[in-house]
């Protein structure tokens, strides 16, 4: 898709500098095209990086094709640089240890995470895959949040979780698909069984 | 995904790591219960530090601590009232089945009560020592503590453990035989800390120690029962006790032990006794008065800090030095310190008069 054409995203229009500053552009894997400022993306250590690498000039910029981000689409690569614009600037958190760890989930990012829980799903993992520290220490707080006054039981329905006959029945479907052979030489050995035989072999 | 749920195992490791690290210690607790897997992922991904705390009380509690704050996994009630809008759900523990009620508003976790309230006690138990890696580490035993049950527990922790670093025993009511049973079962097998706080003993309470105390620190709060020979037996090196009934003769016969090798452990002796330094105390003894223009700095336990500037000095035959604080003030305290202090600070001679 030409830039021209691309349908672009501006995250944040209002923060966009009159002095000449770098904003670079991404494409999402539904081809969604994004500016997002070089300060933003101090947020995201991969990105950081590989703006780094590429080594760009603000002409490159606007004449080379937009930064390809194969693994995330465009509804949640808006959610991750609306964060990061939002917070750009801010220092990246390092881990204190406590225990819990401790993360306050402000006003914004609250609004930006109203979503469901699929989405949520996708930017924690767009948060990971881009590692933004302090993006993925807030949207999985909330994750952390649903287990609030829950039994077990609600934990298990609320996340998910398999029971141990689901993990065990799991186990056998995987173990049966790597190896088919496996499941013949069980019937086998279950109808030898029927017929009376002491031995399989 | 429906509505209200989420997917936690398919998150990737990192993240499944963050959410685990931002829940509260027994929300992971909560989850290691749901299945086998789920035990594995939470036991792997909790942190390591935590330290298990066993309270009797009116109600039971199984606490986990990190880093002082205290996280309640469990609470036996004497009996559970249903009331609307909280949940019941059956655990299953091993071969152990048990009726539990989710408190909301306060997110604790309460099991009921049935016939046979030791064993769910000391499944639950082993299931967090297993879970945590940890033996316990705190026995307290509160006011309203069912006995029998507190007696059966506690012999059970100490069949399977040598010792409980950290315990602590209060009782108002008249409670001359459970101090008694706390002294002879549990005062010896105690490592870290030994706190007695108010306990009703009868006006005649005696008691002697089969084994000498050993913690390295030993509080006590209650009345005042210890004879001379009971304070000989505590090998603590740090012993603070409130009350105490010892007279001027008690004391010189203290110090003489001392001298001679006894309570060999002893750094730090705060007892609450309005004692004046006569002829009796020191009698028979080499103690030298000792004086400071800047006060002198003693550093004990939990960054504790005593500071005099008028002491006597007492000389054993190895060379240890102890100084005896003669400043009662307020307190009207008998201080004794061993030299050097918890820091490793020798006995500063230079800075005597």
């Amino acid at each position: 898709m030409s830039v021209e054409n691309a349908p672009v995203v501006d995250v944040d229009e209002a923060a966009i500098p009159v002095e000449k500053k770098m904003y670079y552009r991404f494409e999402s894997n539904d081809k969604k095209e994004f500016r997002v400022s070089e300060l933003a993306i101090q947020q995201s250590e991969t990105l950081n990086r590989l703006v780094e690498a590429m080594g760009y000039t603000s002409e490159d910029v606007e004449n080379k094709p937009a930064i390809a981000i194969e693994n995330i689409d465009g509804k949640t690569l808006k959610l991750v640089f609306q964060w990061c614009e939002h917070h750009k600037g801010e220092a990246i958190p390092v881990d204190d240890g406590s225990v819990p760890k401790i993360v306050e989930i402000p006003e914004f990012d609250a609004k930006l995470m109203d979503i469901d829980n699929g989405l949520l799903f996708k930017l924690i993992w767009a948060a990971d895959y881009l590692n933004i520290v302090q993006l993925l220490n807030v949207s999985c707080k909330k994750v952390a949040n649903m287990a609030q006054g829950k039994t077990p039981a609600q934990l298990r329905r609320v996340y998910l979780l398999p029971s141990d006959e689901e993990d065990e029945a799991a186990k056998r479907a995987a173990q049966e698909a790597q190896d088919p052979r496996a499941r013949e030489v069980e019937e086998e050995f279950e109808e030898r069984k029927r017929q009376g035989g002491n031995s399989f072999f | 995904m429906a509505s209200g749920t989420f997917s936690l195992y398919r998150l990737p490791y990192i993240a499944l790591a963050v959410v685990i690290d931002c829940m509260k210690p027994y929300h992971i607790f909560r989850l290691s219960l749901v299945s086998k897997k789920s035990h594995r992922i939470a036991r792997s991904m909790r942190k390591k530090e935590g330290k298990i705390y066993l309270i009797f009380a009116q109600k039971e509690r199984i606490n986990i601590v990190y880093r002082g704050c205290s996280y309640i996994l469990f609470i036996i009630p004497d009996h559970l009232v249903e009331q609307e809008g909280e949940v019941f759900e059956l655990l299953k523990i091993k071969n152990a089945a048990f009726n539990t009620e989710m408190k909301r508003e306060t997110d604790e976790m309460y099991i009921q009560r049935n016939c046979n309230m030791f064993a769910v006690l000391t499944t639950l138990l082993e299931y967090a020592i297993s879970f945590y890696g940890q033996p316990i580490h705190f026995v307290k035993i509160m006011p309203g503590n069912r006995w029998e049950l507190t007696k059966r527990a506690i012999e059970w922790v100490l069949s399977r453990q040598e010792t409980i670093p950290d315990c602590s025993f209060r009782c108002e009511t008249n409670s001359d035989v459970q101090f008694r049973y706390f002294l002879d079962k549990i005062g010896n097998r105690v490592s870290k800390q030994l706190a007695i706080d108010t306990v009703s003993i009868s006006e005649n309470f005696q008691h002697s120690f089969r084994q000498p105390l050993t913690a390295v620190i030993t509080r006590m709060g209650c009345k005042p029962w210890l004879n001379i020979n009971n304070l000989y037996s505590l090998n603590s090196q740090y012993i603070d006790i409130k009350n105490t009934k010892f007279t001027c003769a008690d004391m010189n016969s203290f110090l003489k032990n001392w001298l001679q090798g006894g309570n060999s452990e002893l750094r730090c002796l705060f007892l609450r006794l309005p004692l004046t330094y006569d002829e009796v105390v020191l009698d028979g003894l080499e103690a030298v008065q000792r004086k400071s223009v800047n006060k002198i700095e003693y550093n004990h336990f939990k960054n504790n800090i005593f500071k005099f500037s008028s002491s006597f000095e007492l000389k054993k035959n190895d060379g240890t030095i102890a100084s005896l604080g003669v400043e009662n003030g307020i307190n009207r305290q008998f201080v004794m310190v061993v030299w050097p202090d918890l820091l490793n600070k020798p006995y500063p001679a230079h800075e005597m008069e």
